[in-house]
Formats: structure tokens, C-alpha cells, sequence
């Protein structure tokens, strides 16, 4: 049989496959659809209003740019046209903070966390970005305003991570072909890698990313994926000194993939996803275990949709997370579960600032930029795929209101990590 | 829940157009949700998730229905967005995608699964490049012109002629078929 014809009876069992799968036979789907319509109209009216100052001053922000494909060009030519931000690199764009009125679009919510009266602020976010054709790290004021790029190389850097004393920022890397983790001053000079591979006498494997800082300064939790054998893919939760030395294995089992390491706020234990070859959901998601890899508990209690991203709040009894898409609390015993987003898009990699008022997170149309497998990835298995409609860093207050998007320009900016850098 | 505070806002502000926008959206959404369902289940090879990301499509579509329903041909934008999620679906990590799978299967029955033979055509042509895999799904499943195609990925219809002469090419090694008909 040639190939036209075996396509076109390929072609004609999908036909037989979804028959009667129309939404008019289908209410319950249906049913789904239009709540999600819904959900979808009133995210629409929130950003008409959200964009309405900024519209009004001819800036054109992210929330409307996932437009016709082909017209993010032209968008990103009429929104670079207005300056009003703070410093900015080459190839960034002044942040919607910079030329908003308000602090939250005018929505009437509190300001921004660690904003003074007179706007002053040491906080900033650090953040991923591809707007200059490849992922580098940015920072910016938590309004979105001042972003400045502190990498800058051919190869991907991103997953930022602040010191707790915010001179420092973690990263992970492939700039020397691999991902693993690096280091650098909150300005972005003198960096280095922090665990060179097969050193310091310990085999870490050689893909390495997600660092997280102990709350006090002195170690660096990290996940390292297994490069080949009967564990290839399959990510582990590692532990180091900040300066690189006694790097050690905290999770194992080989049908066990370990992610989204993250300290409680007196660095005695660490949170992190976890799933399960096979994947029966019998007990994947969130566990929490002791600093040293001891006294595992599984704190996931979400009926088989699988809870990811943790990310423990600073007065240690929340832990934000993200199911289903959307951005969640619940308490560190994995009750009270709420959840804070809920859009048709995928809102991921939650941050908290320093003082538990505010959630930052990236919110993806294509959820293709949720995933925690490095900066680069073919290696690891999951590439970033960028889709029609980038990725957008976003703020709100820890109960859910007050959201606003920090991003606006045309490329894909997530992975936000909040900091204060001195 | 992040609407919340301006559910009312939305409620006296929107409403108006946003019932209008129902209205025509409503109808686009009757006659492409077949072809949106069997474009996404071609391209992503998931019988529980292809009714996911047809919807996704149309979410996305209705977010922007004001500027797409003016539009020459709002198919177009929307079978490149299907087509997108779709392949970017299939190219996930397989953990992630396995989470989705079971999000998916909590909210629809799974599509009946393809016979054999046909599957193992959809799977050779999601192992293609991005652009043949979706002009090959375009073309077999939705019989559109290749100026449709061409307009929904955005680049010439020779490029389309291309994209099309290499994917059967490569297919027909692939799953043993003549070229013929090609």
C-alpha cells in the first residue's frame, strides 16, 4: 500500500475515532469548555483593566500580545518605542511598573512586598528570559520595572536562585556543554561553576540544575539527573557546601524521579516532587525529608493529579505549589489545600518574598516553560518548546489577589526567584 | 481564586461583548471542534489528552475572539495553535506528559484507540520534523488547500509542497510503503 493511501486511511479512522465527540453530544465536555470560557472572560476583563493605563500611554503590555503568530514582531517594535523604565540592558524593555500609575494596575491592592512609602526598594526578582534568542538571567524590581540581564553567552542560563544574604545568585548552566550548577554576585560578575564534574572526589552527574539555597547561606540543594543507564532521566535531590565541596546524594531509588528542591525556613528539612516509575500515584508528589536525606514523609494528598514546584513559605507554614496548572497553598502537613490561580493557562514555579506577602510565578498560555529539567535539555530529555504565546513572570498577594504581570515584552520570561540583593 | 476580586467588574464592564462574543464563538466552535480534536489526537498520539488541548485551542482562541473573529480565516490561527500545543504535547518530558495523561483522563473518556496499522502511521509522522508532521496533519486530516496550510504555518505553499514531498519520503521508509500516489 503506498504511503498517500496508507495516510488517508490513517486520516479516516480518526474520523470513526471521534465520532460523536461533537460538544453538542458531549455536555459534560461541553460543560468543561465553557467554564473555562468563562474563567477565560473574566481573565480577559482583568486585563483590559490592568492594560488600561497602559494603553492610554500607547504601551502595548504582555497580557494582550498572544495575538495572530506573525504580529509579536510589530507588537514588540510599537512597545519598545516608549522608554520611562529604569536602566535597562540592550534587548530588554522597560517593565510595566515603570510606566503604570499604580503599583498593581489600579486595582486597589497593597503595594508591592518590601516597597517603602517612597518607593524605594531593595527587592528584586531574578528571572529567566529568552527575548535575546537564547535563556540568560535578568533581574528586575518587583514591579516589573529596571531589568537588567546578568548573563550573557551563546549557551542557556537560567533557574536563578538568591542567596539568602541576596549577594549571590545560583544558576544552572550548559555553557560547558552540560547543565550544572554555577554561582555569581547578584550583578551578575564573577561567575563560576560550583561543582566541577566528577570532583571533589564524588560522582555528581552532569546534569545539574534547580539549586536552592539553605536559609543560611552555607549549602546548595540541587538536582542532578541521571545522563545514561537504567536511570537515565530520572532526577535526584543532591546537597552541597555554597562553595562546592562535600557534594552528596540525599534521595535514591532507581524508579523514583526527584525534583523542585526547596528549604523549610530553619533549613532543617527540604520539600521536593517526587514521581513514580509506572506512575500509579500511589504516593508521587510533594515529600518533605530532613536536610540530611533522613526521616522521608509524603505530604501530597491531591487524588492523582500530581502536586510540583514547591516552594516553602518564609514563616515555614505554607508550602505554595502548583497542580492542575495553577498555583496552590497548602500547610506544611498538607492540609488546607487552596488554590490561588485558576486560568485556562499553566501558572508555575512559585516564589515567595521574603516577607510571605507576595507569590511570583511565570504563567505560560502552551505550558510548555513549566518543567524543571535545566536550561537546555535536549540532553535531559525535555526541550523547551516555544509555542504561539510566551510565558509571562507574574505577582500577587499570598491570598491570591492583586495579580498583576511584570512582563511585557514579546519573548518568553519565567522562572521568577524573589531576592534582596545588597 | 485570582478573578475574584474583579468578578463583578467583569460582570457590568464585559458583559455586553463578551455575550456577543459567545454568540458568533459559539458556532466556530460547533464546526471546528471535530477537526480540532482530530488534529490534536494525530499530533500529540494521546487519547486522553486530545480533547484537552483542542480546548485549550479554543480558550485561547475565545481570549482573543474580538481580533481572531475579524480575521480572514480565524480557522487558520486556530489549527496553528491546536497544531502547536499538540506537538509541543508530545514532545514533553514523559513525566510531565504522563501527569497530564492522568489530569486528562480525570475529566474525559479517553478517544477509542486507532487500529494498528493506523497508529503506527501517526506515530511515524509525530517522529517528524515539527512543520512536515503538522502540514502532513493538515493536509490528510483536514483536506484544506495548501494555500490554507500555507497560511496556517505561516510561510509559501512551496514551502508547504516541501514539507509534504520530504514527510511522505521519509514516511514511506519508515513504515515500509511505496511512494507511490506521492
Amino acid at each position: 500500500m503506498s504511503v498517500e493511501d496508507r495516510l488517508r486511511r490513517a486520516a479516516h479512522s480518526l474520523d470513526e475515532s471521534i465520532a460523536g465527540r461533537t460538544p453538542t453530544s458531549l455536555p459534560s465536555t461541553r460543560g468543561i469548555a465553557m467554564r473555562r470560557l468563562a474563567v477565560a472572560g473574566i481573565a480577559l476583563a482583568v486585563a483590559a483593566l490592568i492594560a488600561i493605563p497602559a494603553i492610554r500611554r500607547g504601551i502595548v503590555t504582555d497580557i494582550e500580545t498572544t495575538d495572530q503568530p506573525g504580529q509579536r514582531g510589530e507588537e514588540a517594535t510599537r512597545s519598545g518605542e516608549e522608554g520611562g523604565g529604569g536602566p535597562t540592558e540592550p534587548g530588554t524593555r522597560p517593565g510595566p511598573g515603570s510606566v503604570s500609575g499604580k503599583p498593581d494596575g489600579g486595582q486597589g491592592t497593597r503595594p508591592a512586598s518590601g516597597s517603602s512609602v517612597a518607593g524605594i526598594s531593595r527587592d528584586r526578582v531574578a528571572f529567566m528570559s529568552n527575548r535575546d534568542g537564547n535563556s540568560e538571567i535578568y533581574t528586575m524590581n518587583t514591579d516589573g520595572s529596571s531589568q537588567t540581564r546578568l548573563t550573557s553567552n551563546s549557551a542557556g542560563d537560567g533557574e536563578p536562585a538568591w542567596s539568602p544574604s541576596g549577594d549571590r545568585i545560583a544558576f544552572a548552566s550548559n555553557r560547558d556543554g552540560k547543565n550544572a550548577i554555577y554561582v555569581m554576585k547578584s550583578d551578575g560578575s564573577g561567575q563560576s561553576k560550583l561543582i566541577s564534574v566528577g570532583g571533589n572526589g564524588v560522582n555528581v552527574p552532569d546534569q545539574s540544575f534547580s539549586p536552592a539555597w539553605s536559609p543560611d547561606g552555607t549549602r546548595i540543594a540541587f538536582v542532578a539527573v541521571m545522563p545514561a543507564g537504567p536511570t537515565k532521566g530520572k532526577g535526584q535531590i543532591w546537597l552541597t557546601n555554597a562553595d562546592g565541596s562535600d557534594p552528596r546524594q540525599l534521595t535514591f531509588g532507581d524508579r523514583y524521579d526527584s525534583r523542585a528542591p526547596s528549604w523549610s525556613p530553619d533549613g532543617t528539612r527540604i520539600v521536593f516532587a517526587r514521581t513514580t516509575e509506572g506512575f500509579d500515584f500511589g504516593d508521587d508528589g510533594l515529600w518533605v525529608m530532613s536536610a540530611d536525606g533522613s526521616d522521608m514523609s509524603w505530604i501530597s494528598y491531591s487524588q492523582g493529579v500530581l502536586d510540583r514546584m514547591p516552594a516553602w513559605s518564609p514563616d515555614g507554614k505554607q508550602i505554595a505549589f502548583i497542580n492542575r496548572r495553577r498555583i496552590m497553598t497548602m500547610r506544611t502537613d498538607g492540609g488546607d489545600r487552596k488554590a490561588l490561580t485558576d486560568t485556562s493557562d499553566y501558572d508555575a514555579h512559585p516564589s515567595w518574598s521574603s516577607d510571605g506577602s507576595q507569590l511570583f510565578f511565570d504563567r505560560d498560555p502552551d505550558g510548555n516553560y513549566g518543567f524543571s529539567c535545566g536550561v537546555t535539555t535536549e540532553e535531559a530529555g525535555c526541550p523547551y518548546v516555544v509555542g504561539p504565546m510566551p510565558p509571562s513572570v507574574w505577582r500577587m498577594n499570598a491570598d491570591g489577589t492583586g495579580l498583576r504581570t511584570l512582563s511585557n515584552n514579546m519573548a518568553g520570561d519565567w522562572w521568577p526567584a524573589f531576592g534582596r540583593p545588597r | 481564586m485570582a478573578g475574584r476580586e474583579v468578578g463583578s467588574l467583569a460582570g457590568n464592564a464585559s458583559e455586553p461583548s463578551l455575550l456577543r462574543a459567545a454568540e458568533s464563538f459559539e458556532e466556530f466552535y460547533r464546526r471546528e471542534y471535530p477537526n480540532m480534536l482530530k488534529l490534536a489526537y494525530a499530533l500529540s498520539g494521546n487519547r486522553w489528552a486530545a480533547e484537552e488541548i483542542a480546548q485549550d485551542g479554543f480558550v485561547a482562541a475565545h481570549r482573543k475572539w474580538s481580533k481572531i473573529s475579524g480575521y480572514e480565516r480565524p480557522g487558520a490561527w486556530l489549527r496553528r495553535v491546536v497544531s502547536n500545543l499538540a506537538v509541543s504535547f508530545s514532545r514533553r518530558r514523559l513525566v510531565e506528559a504522563k501527569a497530564l495523561v492522568k489530569l486528562a483522563a480525570l475529566r474525559h473518556d479517553p478517544l477509542p484507540p486507532l487500529p494498528e496499522p493506523d497508529e503506527e502511521v501517526w506515530k511515524a509522522v509525530r517522529s517528524l520534523p515539527k512543520q512536515q508532521a503538522q502540514a502532513v496533519a493538515l493536509h490528510y486530516i483536514l483536506d484544506i488547500p495548501l494555500s490554507e496550510i500555507a497560511t496556517t504555518l505561516e510561510c509559501g505553499e512551496s514551502t508547504v509542497k516541501a514539507h509534504l514531498y520530504r514527510a511522505r519520503n521519509t514516511l514511506a521508509e519508515r513504515l515500509g510503503s511505496t511512494k507511490e500516489g506521492s
